[in-house]
């Protein structure tokens, strides 16, 4: 009830805040005076929506904590004997829950924006009406219905999201889509007010912001499911990765757009451009994986929890404002050209714009596929090689770029020594070193490498300093992307996998190590088991891994953590497949009077025969087996029912220990093929099917997705303002760092 | 100037035309066993697990099992990787692959496991 009301009321005032907002944005327009009273109605109104939402998360917060089990969200994302940290990560598990998470940062970053005083009252006008949006979608399903009858205990947190990165990721994620909307407001007020400079400067650091947040997001995801799902990979191009990713691409175009337009007038209009997508991204993401039209392309489960058509409609009222405002005022923005040289900071700024969009299309493409072949009438996706394939030529071109780039971030008019270009060709020659050494000889991935090296060399030598009109955030942003397209390129293209069985205390060489499986033993507290390994490697002290599985709360293993063997250079991934808990049978191809030899079975075939029904829609096939164990001998007869399109068979037991089934017989040669399951050694669980995988220098990837964070961040922070004003503004002096772009 | 922007032009159409080849041949649609028997494409194919069990080749390289499509038709569908979780449980599988030989080779699975973390019935807005 009171998370209810609050909602509503929240969403009342932020409306009247919206409403005096543009009001007095039309009068600051039109006669330049008379903010006053009217902006202080505002600035009321947008507190107490604060407050009221407040309430409303912390009322949410409370219903978790305190094990109210007849609330439907707590019920479905929480349970009495989960760890505090997963109670708090319940409030974000849920999508309705997760909307909450997004107002909340919402509603903190526009109490920060009006709390400045030369933040115009448009901002704020647009800003207050993406958080009626935010406020609606609450409303239309919100954390805080009641369940019909009320619950003892809930259902519990996903034992895959019982993760530390799992609990941090989610906000995370929500605190760059909660940014994005300050750009958009800030490019809607521009646009409005006919004032098309001003408003990039305000923008810059909120850019930033959620550049830093949503990489970060990203790349932790991509973490997770690395460490944690066990599919071998840290990207699958999933249409929630997707959904994430794109926006982070367009944020880029933005940045870089940012600083092009500061240059070059004319840019401004890519900077309106990328600032309205990167918010109608967001939306049209959220829209996507929160409909439930994808719910047949995705590994992840979707439901349409029916607010797919009310952000369907947000999504289509953004870009409509958007662009409308943007073709009209269209005429009225700086002309004039993009770019005076090639060899020139502008030039190679507007094509990092160029290609972070192109990559954001192509990703939209994809990812839209499912959703627009649907609509056509003929539902189709696109596999994964549309994404690598189109992903790869755009990065080595952002490497070659990064390569460049370093060179132009003199100061104007500055002339660039030819011998630092004749370095880097040489630095170029030697990295050829890495991609040979690795066994890549493929053009692409070798350039790809090759230019990530040599951009990572250029940026940490040439790319900062007094001299360069390049921030050290900036340097340090691009090595890490250097030093992660060498990741990426380096432990997915040299990526060696295999499958096999490991038999307990029995070594086996695999993929260079030595591994043995050395027994499973259950966690301490039960919560589910490991599996322990021994890898050995060449001159390397050998290591114990363990995958670990965690039990659901019904007992049954659910999600399973992969063995990893982390090592500088490369990580040795041990998945195990888990034959024995799945019951997987063995399938066994006979033709008659053949025999086959399993472990200490022989399964001989004898004969079969067909009976065809009465009607012609039913047939059987019988069959005669004889199984043979230490010198004892047992006949059995499975039989194969074909009855109204459906074939059966009933698995037949022998020596209380085999299970046998018929999959199905080849009329024409009498060939057969059964289905063996060993029923004992499934209890004594004495090996192991394991995924092995070499990923070499994976490493280099999360090194580079930390340098990335690290780099944005501090671009933001020397830009925010509050920051400035108490600390940053005294130790200007003693950096050399900063100001630079101001 | 002019002849420059040509360039920059040619390659990104350039780009464009790859994409869209890349696109076409990647695009797998949504059709029934009848429809991808007649196809030489990669096709999706949605339905449910219809075998007692998934069973593993002898080479233990692949799991094969039997899928009923959506208009009640079914085939044997030949996975070569590792046994996806829950797959015994799922709801409905989506198999990813191309029609040979009366069999599905099926290069990815997609599981669609009954979602108990949603299974909330009669709830109530208050």
């Amino acid at each position: 009830m009171v998370g209810y009301v609050s909602i509503v009321f929240a969403l009342l005032v932020t409306c009247i805040a919206a409403f005096s907002y543009f009001n007095v944005h039309l009068s600051t327009v039109t006669r330049r005076s008379g903010k006053g009273r009217a902006a202080n109605v505002g600035l009321q109104c947008y507190r107490l929506s604060a407050i009221l939402a407040g309430i409303a998360a912390g009322y949410l917060l409370y219903l978790i904590l305190d094990n109210r089990f007849d609330y439907a969200y707590v019920f479905s994302y929480s349970s009495r004997e989960l760890a505090f940290m997963y109670k708090l990560s319940a409030f974000w598990a849920g999508q309705q829950g997760s909307f909450m998470l997004w107002l909340v940062f919402h509603v903190i970053f526009g109490l920060l924006l009006s709390r400045k005083n030369d933040t115009p009252p448009g901002v704020m006008a647009v800003y207050s009406v993406l958080q009626a949006i935010l406020l609606i979608v609450l409303l239309a399903k919100g954390p805080f219905m009641l369940l019909a009858q009320p619950q003892l205990d809930g259902v519990g947190l996903n034992p895959l999201l019982q993760d530390f990165w799992m609990i941090i990721h989610p906000p995370i994620i929500f605190l760059g889509y909660a940014g994005l909307a300050v750009p958009f407001a800030y490019a809607l007020e521009g646009l409005f007010s006919n004032n098309h400079k001003t408003w990039m400067t305000a923008v810059l650091p909120w850019a930033l912001f959620s550049w830093c947040a949503l990489g970060a997001g990203v790349f932790i995801g991509g973490f997770w499911a690395y460490k944690v799902l066990g599919w071998g990979g840290y990207w699958a191009w999933d249409p929630v990765e997707n959904s994430s990713l794109v926006p982070w691409l367009v944020n880029g175009a933005l940045v870089h757009s940012l600083f092009w337009a500061r240059l070059k007038s004319a840019a401004i209009r890519s900077a309106y451009f990328a600032s309205i997508f990167s918010f109608v991204t967001v939306l049209y993401g959220t829209f996507l994986t929160r409909s439930g039209v994808l719910s047949d392309f995705s590994t992840h489960s979707f439901a349409d929890e029916g607010v797919g058509g009310l952000l369907a409609g947000f999504v289509l009222l953004t870009i409509f404002f958007g662009l409308t405002l943007l073709i009209i005022r269209w005429p009225d923005l700086p002309e004039g050209e993009l770019y005076t040289r090639v060899n020139s900071r502008e030039f190679t700024l507007g094509c990092s714009v160029l290609i972070f969009s192109l990559m954001a299309v192509m990703v939209f493409i994809g990812m839209s596929t499912p959703l627009v072949t649907m609509l056509l009438g003929n539902p189709s996706n696109v596999s994964e090689s549309f994404y690598n394939n189109t992903s790869l030529p755009l990065a080595a071109a952002l490497v070659m770029l990064l390569t460049i780039s370093p060179m132009f971030n003199k100061k104007p008019n500055e002339a660039i020594s030819l011998k630092k270009y004749w370095w880097l060709g040489i630095i170029g020659l030697l990295s050829l070193v890495l991609p040979l050494k690795l066994g890549l000889y493929q053009p692409m991935i070798v350039i790809t490498t090759i230019f990530s090296i040599t951009a990572l060399i250029a940026n940490v030598i040439i790319g900062r300093g007094n001299e360069s009109a390049a921030s050290w955030p900036a340097a340090i942003t691009h090595a890490g992307l250097a030093v992660m397209v060498i990741g990426i390129v380096a432990s997915s293209a040299a990526n060696e996998s295999t499958v096999t069985t490991l038999n307990l205390q029995q070594p086996k060489q695999i993929l260079g190590s030595e591994i043995t499986y050395i027994g499973k033993e259950e966690a301490n507290d039960g919560s589910g088991f490991y599996q322990n390994f021994i890898v050995g490697h060449q001159k390397i002290e050998p290591s114990l891994i363990q995958a670990f599985t965690k039990y659901n709360k019904e007992g049954q293993p659910s999600a399973r953590e992969p063995a990893i063997d982390r090592r500088w250079l490369a990580d040795l991934y041990v998945a195990p497949v888990m034959k024995h808990e799945d019951h997987t049978a063995t399938e066994i191809r006979l033709a008659t009077g053949e025999e086959s030899q399993q472990n200490d079975v022989i399964i001989r075939f004898i004969s079969w025969k067909m009976i065809t029904g009465t009607t012609g829609q039913e047939m059987k096939v019988q069959t005669v087996f004889e199984v043979v164990k230490e010198g004892r001998t047992e006949a059995i007869q499975p039989e194969l029912v074909y009855k109204n399109g459906v074939v059966t068979g009933a698995p037949v037991v022998v020596f209380g220990q085999y299970e046998i089934v018929i999959n199905g017989v080849n009329p024409r040669d009498g060939n057969i093929s059964i289905g063996l399951l060993d029923n004992v050694s499934i209890s004594k669980s004495d090996s192991v099917e394991v995924e092995i995988s070499n990923k070499p220098l994976i490493n280099l990837v999360w090194l580079g997705a930390i340098l990335i964070t690290f780099g944005c961040g501090w671009g933001a922070i020397n830009r925010f303002w509050f920051f400035k004003r108490k600390w940053m503004i005294r130790k200007r002096g003693q950096c050399p760092f900063l100001g630079l772009h101001n | 100037m002019k002849k420059r922007h040509g360039i920059g032009i040619g390659i990104i159409a350039l780009f464009i035309i790859f994409s869209a080849v890349s696109f076409k041949s990647s695009l797998t649609p949504y059709v029934t066993f009848a429809k991808a028997k007649t196809m030489s494409g990669s096709v999706q194919v949605r339905g449910v697990l219809i075998s007692e069990r998934v069973i593993m080749t002898e080479d233990k390289k692949a799991i094969t099992f039997k899928l009923q499509d959506e208009n009640g038709q079914e085939a044997l569908i030949v996975y070569k990787g590792t046994k996806p979780d829950g797959i015994e449980e799922a709801t409905s599988i989506v198999a990813i692959g191309k029609y040979q030989n009366d069999q599905f080779i099926a290069e990815k699975l997609l599981v669609k496991c009954p979602s108990k973390y949603q299974s909330v019935q009669g709830s109530v807005n208050k």
